[in-house]
């Protein structure tokens, strides 16, 4: 069952709302702490709740929009997020406000813990997971900039109880196994568990954020019996890189990508912050992107060109594939049924190269792409030394233009080098229409990619 | 004094803390069950056979329900002709066809799946054009003709042909249909349903079920969003809960998903129009002659009001010297186009401003000055093509003061600029305008009526036929109320519109909820204040009215206007002379003087022939102008707004917060109809962008970088309440702007200088078409 079905049917939280029921309105934003910070306390994030299962919060702990507020002797005093909320009428009909209040609660904890003020900048980037019809957002934002952060109690320490935490973490270092009659949910606490569950359960369905098989479930499509969650495994949370890679675990969210990338691949960085909210980003991972393997997932274009590395591990031992290879057809990857994606290594890009990543979309933030592209080169004294360009959106997986890589080496670093290869892409892909895009438009883009490559780094290289 | 200040929304502080209760939020009773609504799997043809049987073995599951179960399985609120559930004819596909009640939600959708349905199959309609070839018509609008414009556009020195096609628009309110049935004693019904229009809703819901309107109840607390979409769409949902409290006499729940919504019910009408105009060397228009074509969807729904507003609104802000304007709409085998925000002004209006953009395009000079030149004048060219006078007018007045206020001049010097530069990005500017009428255009909806009760207390609960649907609508109410009685405004209540306490009301809706609701306000307010002035006058008349000596009643004559109410007390202004509001009342009591207070009210004035079809169709206008700077990537065709500056007149506003929030938001729903919401279907009619993921509303990062809005002061419009003027819809034909900006960016590339694009503009369509 939803988080946000629990809320409202069961504990009678009705503040809590779901209307689209698939992660894209922001409605039903609850904040949910599933682990602590650095001092110990509960370190609360916005998530969708419509999508995030039950299971998966095995030792977490919610708030949600009734817990913002609190109770007094002389009555209800309202959160400092509320409080603004209503002196900018940031509330029209009420039905998204509860879950603007929570993620712009969320925005608040977080600039008060990092000591950081909230421009209407980063309110609009901590709000593109909310969805509001009647505003037109600007009160919303308003609401946002005018918030005392000094005024504002944190959550974590209202909500902070040492010997709870304690609990909590003592439960999440204790393997659960819910054997139903129809339905069985493993949460193992070590990966050598997990390939055993695995191995013993090979059509057992691997859960870490729930924020895609959250919305099949929602809408009827699957019905999940067997379980296995990931997010108790210490050892698939971590993100860390040494000389060459950079190293993510398959529970990794894209969170903590996003975070860990702003340094060494600033341009992913970018892509992942415009390419899903906060709320999902705090629930997806990194793996479940990859492993989802859509031709139109956002970061894979980038793995592809970077050559990254998939670690798979089964039962009798583990093996990387280039990522490339990972992916046999449309949705069909290159793993056996006892195994189990553990980690993505993604080699560091040279200085001397230039990634540029690009996505076109309906609508440009948190939206399904269209077309991707993601393109390295390396240019010396104005030829190109070596460049790898994919493309999703224009097949059935994302694909890498070797071809074209190959000819390209050695010519000039010239717009028209980039547009004659363009021209020949016709040989290579072959794009669908669909509600997203026409084949005749995205054919048009992977054309305008090649030439805004070329135009953004010789123009970058100027200045 | 509450009337003219930021007093928060009624329901802010329910709403920031979840406490707000919507239909859904109504907890579950135990006996209650939860009502599926199953949809056609085709388009067009006939219902051969629905077998259930496998359905009832699900358990939870406690039946199945079909038009047969229907007393009478027809409703539409201008023509009586759609079914409730389909019977035989498919209208359109996902039209709902049977309902499946159960304990919960998955026995529904493992029911749903064994349900089986036979159909023969035929060839839909989708599209206007095919209609048209088709012959499938729903109606005519009325032509609007004035002059001689064949001659015109012989003699003109310019003319311009083409064609204007404007997609639908999802409502996308964000609490879907919603409607809990209960069943009372003695066959009646109580529905809570999310409906902007109570009083269909439990007209439909007793014809459907065969019960007197006097035994059916319709509640609406407030809605998660309307739109125009819970105008008349709203009643066949809350007719399936109600039909299954009946058979079942159960508590019966039906709350659309997301999906289903988006499937199953109408939206904004798209239209095709085309047009000739013809113009001088600067751009006036001499004459315009233009036909447009609505589609309908599958049933006349409100169509034909729909259309009527279009041609009323295609002159927008100019006039029009010789014109002929004719409008159809057509049937097709699509979802039942409704009404929405704007209800065919924003497609008549947004028809005018392409057709203004390309003049300008054309002669090569900046579409401010074609508009300008155009305008509604102040003693001369100020008739409507349908005769009706712009009087006080502010048209010319606030595209100028827009114009200084947004920098035009300078952003256009800009945009030339930034423009050679060819870096990969496209800038573009446009100033569009709007000049709404405001009344429903059928006249007997122009009424309203309110019951104010003020409790001993001191404070007042106040009910009216206005639903709350975010609008702010209450909020006006109880400032007015407040306003009366001289009290802070948390003294006063807005209670659940409810069809007991309020009947025979007209939909919230043509942004007159505030206008006929509290213009009704009002006129109650007044009467008690009438009563209790004169309570007072007689308390210090030396009389002592001890309960023998009974209270003359009262006598209207008698001037005691120096009786007034102010910060809680009443005073005698002449003789200074002061009660509390709460001691008056109290003797009031006493002396059993009325503290109740219902009133009706009707918009006077109003008169506009069908027969010639001139005369006042409006009771005033809402005005406003707006300016957007876009920005095109040259390489994706996606699109960014840098800047809007809107400047609207209202009127003196009852609430200028919820007003500039009305303007905000509509604006925004405006531009998102003509930019990104793109409704796109399957070849076998099946919407496919039927949720957030596919259908895409603005997101907050999609609103303007730079974003100032402005009222105009204007004490003019002693036509409506508190002089203020309606807000709801008029600022949404504004969001043209944003269109008619991509035009003008594009034309800075054009092969041809008129760049031609549809709406919406969506990245497809700019890239698409630009260098054309």
């Amino acid at each position: 069952m939803p988080l946000a079905n629990y809320l409202r049917n069961e504990s009678g939280l009705c503040g809590t709302k779901i209307v689209c029921a698939e992660g894209d309105c922001g409605a039903c934003t609850v904040l949910v702490a599933k682990d602590t910070d650095k001092n110990g306390k509960l370190n609360f994030q916005s998530v969708n709740s419509c999508i995030m299962p039950l299971y998966l919060l095995d030792g977490a702990s919610v708030v949600t929009v009734e817990g913002l507020a609190s109770s007094t002797l002389s009555g209800q005093v309202l959160h400092e997020v509320q409080e603004k909320m209503v002196d900018n009428n940031g509330a029209q009909c009420g039905y998204c406000t509860p879950g603007f209040v929570c993620a712009m609660a969320d925005l608040a904890e977080r600039c008060k813990l990092e000591g950081k003020t909230i421009t209407e900048k980063k309110a609009k980037n901590f709000l593109t997971g909310n969805l509001c019809r009647c505003t037109g957002y600007q009160p919303i934002i308003d609401a946002a900039v005018a918030i005392d952060l000094d005024k504002m109690e944190l959550m974590q320490e209202r909500y902070h109880d040492a010997g709870w935490i304690a609990d909590a973490e003592k439960m999440k270092k204790t393997p659960v196994e819910l054997l139903g009659s129809t339905k069985k949910i493993f949460l193992p606490v070590s990966l050598s568990e997990a390939i055993n569950i695995k191995h013993n359960h090979p059509d057992i369905r691997v859960v870490s954020g729930s924020t895609d098989i959250g919305v099949v479930v929602n809408k009827g499509k699957l019905v999940t019996d067997k379980v296995l969650g990931l997010y108790h495994i210490e050892e698939l949370r971590k993100i860390w890189a040494d000389d060459s890679h950079v190293h993510v675990g398959a529970a990794a969210t894209l969170t903590e990508f996003e975070k860990f990338l702003e340094k060494d691949i600033p341009e992913m960085s970018r892509m992942i912050h415009i390419f899903a909210s906060p709320q999902i980003k705090n629930q997806a991972t990194v793996i479940g992107n990859v492993v989802n393997a859509s031709p139109i997932a956002d970061t894979i274009p980038f793995l592809i060109v970077s050559d990254a590395l998939v670690v798979l591990q089964g039962s009798n031992g583990s093996r990387e594939v280039i990522l490339k290879d990972f992916y046999l057809g449309y949705k069909k990857l290159d793993l056996k049924p006892d195994e189990l994606v553990v980690k993505i290594k993604i080699p560091k890009p040279k200085k001397s190269e230039k990634v540029k990543l690009y996505k076109v979309s309906m609508r440009k933030d948190l939206d399904i792409s269209a077309v991707t592209f993601a393109g390295i080169v390396e240019v010396d004294k104005g030829v190109i030394l070596n460049a790898r360009i994919a493309l999703g959106g224009v097949a059935a997986t994302v694909i890498r233009l070797f071809d074209i890589e190959k000819k390209i080496i050695g010519e000039p670093f010239t717009r028209g080098t980039l547009e004659k290869h363009a021209l020949t892409l016709g040989q290579y892909i072959s794009p669908l229409s669909d509600l997203r895009a026409s084949k005749e438009y995205r054919m048009k883009l992977a054309h305008n990619f090649f030439l805004k490559f070329y135009d953004e780094v010789s123009m970058e290289a100027k200045s | 004094m509450s009337v003219g200040k930021n007093i928060r929304h009624d329901s802010a502080i329910g709403h920031v803390s979840g406490q707000s209760v919507f239909v859904d939020d109504r907890p579950r009773m135990k006996t209650e069950v939860l009502v599926g609504v199953g949809g056609c799997p085709v388009s067009a043809g006939t219902i051969k056979r629905i077998d259930y049987a496998e359905a009832l073995k699900i358990p939870g599951v406690h039946g199945v329900f079909l038009a047969r179960d229907f007393v009478v399985n027809k409703w539409g609120t201008i023509v009586a002709e759609q079914p409730l559930l389909v019977d035989e004819k498919i209208g359109y596909i996902d039209e709902p066809l049977y309902l499946i009640a159960a304990d919960s939600d998955e026995a529904i959708a493992r029911a749903k799946k064994l349900i089986k349905v036979e159909v023969e199959e035929k060839k839909a309609i989708f599209t206007i054009d095919d209609a048209i070839v088709a012959d499938s018509f729903l109606c005519a609008a009325p032509t609007f003709k004035r002059g001689d414009v064949d001659s015109v556009l012989l003699s003109a020195p310019h003319v311009l042909k083409g064609e204007f096609v404007c997609g639908g628009q999802e409502h996308f309110y964000m609490e879907s249909q919603a409607t809990i049935a209960y069943p009372l004693e003695n066959g009646q019904i109580e529905v809570h349903s999310s409906s902007q229009h109570p009083t269909e809703t439990q007209h439909v819901v007793a014809y459907a079920l065969g019960l007197d309107y006097s035994q059916v109840v319709c509640i609406v607390k407030r809605m998660g969003g309307g739109f125009g979409g819970k105008e008349s769409q709203a009643a066949h949902f809350a007719a399936f809960a109600a039909l299954v409290a009946q058979k079942l006499n159960r508590p019966a729940r039906v709350i659309l998903t997301k999906d289903d919504d988006m499937m199953m019910t109408g939206k904004r009408h798209p239209f095709k129009n085309f047009y000739e105009v013809a113009f001088d060397d600067q751009g006036k228009i001499l004459g315009l002659k233009a036909k447009l074509y609505a589609n309908g969807g599958a049933y006349v729904d409100l169509t034909p009001s729909i259309l009527d507003r279009a041609l009323f609104h295609i002159d927008g802000c100019y006039y029009l010297e010789h014109c002929l304007i004719e409008g159809r709409a057509v049937r097709t085998n699509q979802h039942s186009n409704t009404a929405f925000r704007g209800f065919g002004g924003p497609q008549g209006n947004m028809t005018i401003e392409s057709i203004i953009e390309d003049i300008a395009h054309y002669l090569k000079v900046d579409s401010f000055s074609v508009r300008k030149i155009n305008l509604y004048g102040i003693n001369e060219r100020n008739v409507t093509p349908y005769g009706q006078l712009v009087d006080n007018n502010v048209l010319s007045e606030i595209f100028e003061k827009l114009h200084r206020s947004s920098d035009y001049e300078k952003h256009r010097l800009e945009i030339e600029a930034f423009n050679k530069k060819k870096n990969g990005k496209l800038r573009g500017l446009s100033m569009t305008g709007v000049k709404f009428g405001i009344a429903f255009t059928a006249k007997h909806l122009n009424q309203g009526n309110a019951l104010v009760n003020v409790h001993l207390d001191g404070t007042v609960q106040v009910s009216t036929g206005a639903t709350e649907m975010g609008q702010g609508v209450n909020t006006k109410m109880q400032q007015i109320a407040a306003f009366c009685f001289g009290i802070p405004a948390t003294n006063v209540v807005l209670m659940p519109t409810s069809t007991e306490k309020n009947h025979n009301t007209s939909p919230t809706a043509a942004s007159s909820g505030a206008d006929i609701n509290g213009g009704a306000v009002l006129k109650a307010c007044e009467a008690i204040m009438a009563r209790l002035r004169w309570v007072f006058h007689h308390h210090y008349s030396g009389v002592i009215y001890d309960g023998v000596v009974e209270m003359p009643t009262l006598d209207e004559s008698v001037d005691l206007s120096h009786i007034v109410f102010k910060d809680s007390k009443v005073f005698n202004t002449k003789t200074n002379q002061e009660l509390t509001f709460k001691e008056l009342l109290k003797i009031a009591y006493f002396n059993r003087v009325s503290l109740g207070g219902y009133a009706f009210f009707k918009t006077e004035g109003l008169g506009f022939d069908k027969k010639t079809l001139t005369g006042k169709a409006f009771n005033y206008f809402t005005n406003g102008a707006a300016v957007s700077m876009v920005e095109i990537d040259e390489y994706t065709g996606e699109l960014k707004i840098l800047r809007s500056d809107i400047l609207m007149d209202l009127g003196r506003p009852i609430n200028p917060g919820i007003d500039v929030g009305q303007v905000s938001g509509a604006f925004v729903q405006g531009y998102g109809w003509v930019t990104t919401e793109n409704l796109f279907y399957h070849e076998s009619g099946k919407l496919l962008s039927h949720s957030p993921t596919t259908y895409k509303i603005p997101n907050i990062q999609d609103t303007p970088r730079v974003f100032n809005i402005e009222l105009l002061e204007n004490h003019t419009n002693t036509q409506n309440v508190m002089r203020s003027k309606a807000v709801g819809e008029p600022p949404l034909l504004l969001g043209t702007c944003v269109w008619t900006a991509v035009k003008n960016a594009m034309s800075y590339r054009s092969a041809t200088g008129i760049p031609q694009i549809t709406s919406p503009a969506t990245s497809e369509v700019i890239l698409m078409n630009l260098g054309k």
